[in-house]
């Protein structure tokens, strides 16, 4: 199973990114590419369900701010 | 009692704690404290019966704010010191009730861990010792601090679901490692799986949807017991020959035991579901679990209003919203919140929070969040659902609110 959440973006390349932590312990975030987070599922038949979410915390936006 | 008098030297403004039952909970708890920015508390004093557990409190208490603390063996002697403003009380479970009574009588504000005492003569005497004492009491409710359950109950009480209806919600810990080896597996000891497991989650539904009016539940011991797993009757794991998830090492561990969980005798349960009907007429179930697999460990909630439905994991920190009268019959309606900030730390945000919700209740002289009603009505709740199934029937809450009365 994948499960990742973070802003997706356009990298410098063009290519579907998003930005997330790798670790809880690293506080930097990287722009992973989709195909990055996908490939081992390649060939497979898979169940996707995406969302925009939205930050329930003071003094940041969410998705759609 | 012994003392690092050399280097004992504290702050006089901060509250000064004394810690006792200084074993895995306490570390976490006090390692907040002492990291506290605002430098509200301080750690003066320590009390447990095992000199290792001390050592490493002293060796933390050390390292974070450089000065000794008085170490003591006897409790008793911890409150006698008049230096201690407050303590934190987190030995095991059947220790809580003549620990909290003695250290209000002794003028103490109090964090306790949970539960509220093993059964319901212990809570009572609890809330009305915190209650004569004036002083503050914090049950370790941490859940109340976690992101997800605050953002879940402020969209409940702002009426985005409108009036809440119905609640499912689910437990699965995979903590059979120590609740089977250690001083958690003696019914005795903890007032059963319930009473020391889902008491957190009754506080929550107290918290969210009110007063209860009945309770019914059931548990059974369906897995930890012989023949759950095929390892020929053995009764450790170093004499088993067929290793199970939850082997451990003779030595160490969180219980330096390495008792057969399925083998050894315990008389606590593995599972059990809860059904409580509130005065508002809102039908909850809840139901735990020990046997899960490990990636399903979480509380999963699920509270369907008169507007809109909100469901969640705890682990992931997200909580989705869909509304009831979606026209579009798609998702286009839902909502999905982060409620956790990157870098959440222990019971997903709540250890952080909890602790210094304290000290400033303190300060300030008032109840703390987590305080007299909320053990009084948890420990109403939860204890009245393990009466339930030892007794083998509903239970109402008049009787037991009649027979406890809260605290006047
Ligand atoms: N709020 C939470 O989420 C949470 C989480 C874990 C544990 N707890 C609660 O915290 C408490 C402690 O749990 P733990 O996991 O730290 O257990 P633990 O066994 O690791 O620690 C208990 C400590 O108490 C000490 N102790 C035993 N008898 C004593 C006595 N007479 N005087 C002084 N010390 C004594 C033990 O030596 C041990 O060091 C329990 O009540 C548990 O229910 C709460």
């Amino acid at each position: 199973m994948t499960q990742f959440n973070g802003k997706l973006v356009l990298d410098e390349d063009g290519l579907l990114c998003v930005k997330m932590h790798i670790s809880p312990m690293n506080p930097e975030l990287y722009d992973i590419p989709l195909q990055e987070l996908l490939e081992d599922l390649i060939n497979k038949d898979i169940f996707m369900e995406v969302f925009a979410t939205q930050k329930r915390w003071e003094g940041e936006g969410g998705s759609e701010e | 009692m012994s003392n690092n008098n050399s280097e004992l030297e504290s702050n006089s403004d901060r509250i000064k704690f004394g810690l006792i039952g200084t074993g895995a909970r306490c570390g976490g708890l006090s390692r907040t404290l002492v990291k506290d920015p605002e430098q509200r508390g301080d750690v003066i004093a320590l009390c447990d019966i095992n000199q290792t557990a001390l050592k490493k409190a002293e060796g933390m208490v050390k390292s974070y704010l450089k000065h000794g603390t008085k170490n003591y063996t006897d409790y008793r002697e911890l409150l006698d010191n008049p230096d201690v403003d407050a303590v934190i009380i987190s030995p095991p479970d059947f220790l809580h009730h003549k620990m909290a009574i003695d250290a209000f009588n002794a003028g103490k504000h109090v964090f306790l861990e949970k539960p509220v005492g093993i059964n319901l003569d212990q809570m009572i005497d609890i809330v009305n010792a915190a209650k004569n004492s004036g002083k503050t009491l914090e049950v370790g409710y941490v859940l109340r601090y976690a992101p997800f359950f605050v953002e879940m109950k402020k969209m409940i009480d702002d009426e985005e679901i409108g009036e809440p209806l119905f609640c499912q919600a689910l437990e699965e810990y995979y903590g059979a490692y120590h609740f089977y080896r250690g001083w958690w597996k003696k019914k005795a000891n903890t007032g059963g799986i319930m009473i020391q497991k889902i008491c957190h989650d009754m506080d929550l539904h107290y918290w969210m949807f009110g007063k209860p009016k009945k309770i019914c539940a059931f548990e059974s011991l369906m897995n930890f017991k012989p023949g759950g797993w095929d390892n020929k009757g053995a009764v450790t794991c170093h004499e088993c020959e067929n290793r199970c998830p939850y082997f451990t090492p003779e030595t160490g561990g969180r219980t330096n035991s390495d008792e057969c969980v399925f083998n050894d005798p315990h008389d606590i349960t593995d599972n059990c579901q809860i059904i409580i009907q509130f005065e508002t007429g809102l039908n909850l179930s809840m139901g735990m679990n020990f046997f899960n697999s490990r990636g399903q460990s979480d509380r999963h909630w699920r509270v369907v209003g008169s507007k809109g439905e909100i469901t969640g994991r705890l682990s992931t920190g997200m909580i989705r919203y869909d509304p009831r009268f979606d026209s579009t019959m798609g998702f286009e309606k839902t909502k999905v919140y982060l409620c956790n900030k990157p870098g959440t730390g222990g019971h997903a945000g709540g250890d952080a929070v909890q602790i210094l919700e304290f000290l400033q209740a303190i300060k300030e002289g008032r109840e703390s969040k987590a305080g007299i009603e909320s053990a009084y009505w948890s420990s109403i709740m939860i204890m009245g659902a393990q009466m339930s199934a030892d007794k083998d029937k509903i239970v109402r809450i008049q009787d037991l609110t009649d027979k406890y009365p809260y605290p006047g």
